[in-house]
């Protein structure tokens, strides 16, 4: 009996190290091949001139220059406490329904704004600058890449959006609209961040600014002068060029770190485990950078598309998901740019309609009379009517009484007679999900 | 002394007989087949043994190989660049929270965390149900 089992241990013994040998051997020749693989495709990439670090792409800016220098004083110096805030969040909120701002909310912001000066004309300053970028030096050694403090951005964006409301009820239009311009070109400067976290918290803070310029704009009456000149600035162009460079910093950033963690620099923390897994997946890991990569291609070309031309955004966000089970890791670091894009539309449908709206005012302060197709805006007023970014085709406008209505249909395609929600749930909403620019009633000014 | 000489005369009168024809082999035989049953290893496991033994080794050695090359060229190809991560510059979840109030985005966020939560020091969400319960509130 001893014997016995003596033999079956030691054939057990051999059989196992046979199957590690066989292991050992396929994963010799697999990490070989895909290591080869890789070069390949890094070396096309490095011809080919694309970036594979972010060293690479560095953009040179001046500390003259630099905005991100103003606001980091502002960044610094802004105190909203955690209940303003949620006082800020329900002003916007309001502001995106019409509702005007009741005397009490009106003097509370005031004393904000007026604890806040400072800050607020750094933000301002920063805005006459013409580069932004928060760390100095993307090269800094064994040192992190920092970037703006989103919290005290997008409360910092608000609180300068309701200010300019504020002025506008006082009688300062022009100053508040020259403020939300300020803020607009402030937040185009802030695209020049790298990173598709600075790209989704800018897109955030000019959709408040974008509301509060509504307000200011719709039901009141301006010189043509002054909307021509909001028309020649206000458009959302940048913020897809920005997607593009979020995008693809995002790609080098995914890239340069997989490649990092491949030559061993980069540790996962876990300890002994982790060299494990590393040791383990590294034949494998090489496959999913190229993976990655290729996946990030296929969303940037998707990025640089209009929304409607991405067909069905659930199939995209689908495709865009479908994660081979061995690629994981890799499938980590790809974003869901389904939604990103879905939130690009929703910037572009808010920003165009507002172009119209704007246009229509000059056509009613030029002919009298608001115009009965959008197509008598252009090439007047309008070189080109923008269209719906989520169909492709004309926004709905409808002549009403005194005044008009121009929207987007939004992300379920449906007319949903202009109504519409602020609050986003899912990426296709069932009702209420048009994007509209009203002209009701006329404010006269004080 | 006379049995003694009787002794010698047979023995001189006998001639040496040759083995047998196959004698040794069937002795050696019996000996194998009996000694088999407590054999341990066979000489083809044992050259099994060695050969997995010796391509382990190889194994090992080709991926160190493996791995030094490709880091020489992962070096020359990166420009000597280091580990550049990017932080949050102070509350993450804060951040967040501030994120989702303007962007119900559960998903997208999901990954915003996710992504964005490398350096551990900086952030604070480590977990899905921490997110949940953010945007629960």
């Amino acid at each position: 009996m001893g014997y016995r089992l003596k033999k079956i241990m030691t054939w057990i013994g051999i059989f196992l190290v046979a199957f590690i040998a066989l292991g050992l051997v396929v994963r010799a020749v697999f990490n070989y091949s895909n290591g080869k693989k890789l070069e390949k495709f890094l070396d096309q990439r490095k011809s080919d001139g694309i970036p594979l670090t972010i060293r690479d792409i560095e953009p040179e800016c001046n500390p003259r220059d630099n905005a991100a220098l103003d606001w980091k004083i502002a960044e610094g110096t802004l105190s909203i406490e955690r209940e303003q805030r949620a006082i800020l969040g329900q002003v916007i909120d309001d502001l995106f329904s019409g509702k005007p701002l009741e005397e009490e909310t009106k003097d509370q912001m005031r004393d904000l704004i007026t604890k806040n000066q400072e800050a607020l004309s750094f933000i301002l300053e920063a805005s006459t600058k013409p580069c932004f970028k928060y760390e100095e030096q993307w090269d800094i050694l064994g040192d992190d890449l920092r970037i703006a403090t989103a919290i005290q951005m997008i409360q910092g964006t608000r609180l300068l959006g309701i200010d300019a409301v504020i002025k506008a009820e006082d009688g300062n239009v022009e100053e508040a609209i020259n403020q939300c311009l300020a803020a607009r070109k402030f937040l185009k400067l802030y695209l020049q961040e790298p990173f598709l976290i600075s790209y989704l918290v800018g897109m955030a803070c000019t959709k408040q600014v974008a509301v509060c310029m509504n307000y200011i704009i719709s039901d009141r009456e301006i010189e043509t002068e002054t909307l021509k000149k909001i028309l020649r600035e206000w458009d959302s162009s940048p913020w897809r060029e920005g997607l593009v460079w979020a995008l693809e910093s995002e790609r080098i950033l995914g890239l340069e770190s997989s490649l990092l963690y491949l030559k061993g620099e980069y540790d996962l923390n876990i300890g002994m485990a982790g060299d494990i897994f590393y040791w383990l997946l590294r034949p494998i890991y090489k496959s999913e950078i190229i993976w990655m990569t290729r996946k990030y291609d296929l969303i940037l070309k998707t990025a640089e598309a209009p929304y409607y031309s991405s067909g069905d955004i659930k199939e995209l966000e689908r495709k865009i998901f479908s994660t081979p089970w061995y690629y994981k890791m890799a499938g980590a670091l790809v974003p869901n740019v389904a939604t990103v894009l879905f939130k690009k539309a929703t910037l572009d449908a808010m920003f165009d309609t507002a172009r119209i709206g704007i246009a229509c005012k000059i056509y009613k302060n030029l002919n009298g009379d608001f115009p009965e197709e959008l197509a008598e805006l252009s090439p007047v007023i309008l070189e080109k009517v923008p269209v719906d970014p989520f169909t492709g085709h004309p926004f709905i406008y409808k002549k009403q009484d005194s005044g008009f209505i121009v929207y987007s249909v939004g992300s379920n395609l449906k007319d949903d007679e202009g109504r519409g929600t602020w609050k986003i749930g899912s990426l296709v909403m069932e009702k209420d999900d048009d994007w509209a620019w009203k002209e009701v009633t006329l404010k006269t000014e004080k | 002394m006379e049995g003694f000489n009787k002794t010698q005369e047979i023995l001189e009168g006998l001639s040496p007989k040759p083995i047998p024809p196959g004698l040794r082999e069937k002795i050696l035989s019996t000996a194998y087949y009996r000694q088999r049953k407590f054999q341990v290893i066979s000489p083809v496991l044992r050259t099994l043994f060695a050969i997995s033994s010796a391509l382990i080794l190889l194994a090992f050695f080709c991926d160190i190989m493996i791995k030094n090359n490709e880091n020489d060229f992962l070096t020359s190809i990166m420009n000597g660049s280091q580990v550049s991560e990017m932080i949050l510059d102070k509350d993450l979840q804060e951040m967040t929270k501030e994120l989702f109030k303007i962007e119900y985005d559960q998903r997208l966020n999901q990954w915003v965390i996710r992504h964005y939560k490398t350096k551990k020091t900086a952030a604070k969400l480590t977990s899905y149900q921490s997110i949940m319960d953010i945007l629960k509130e």
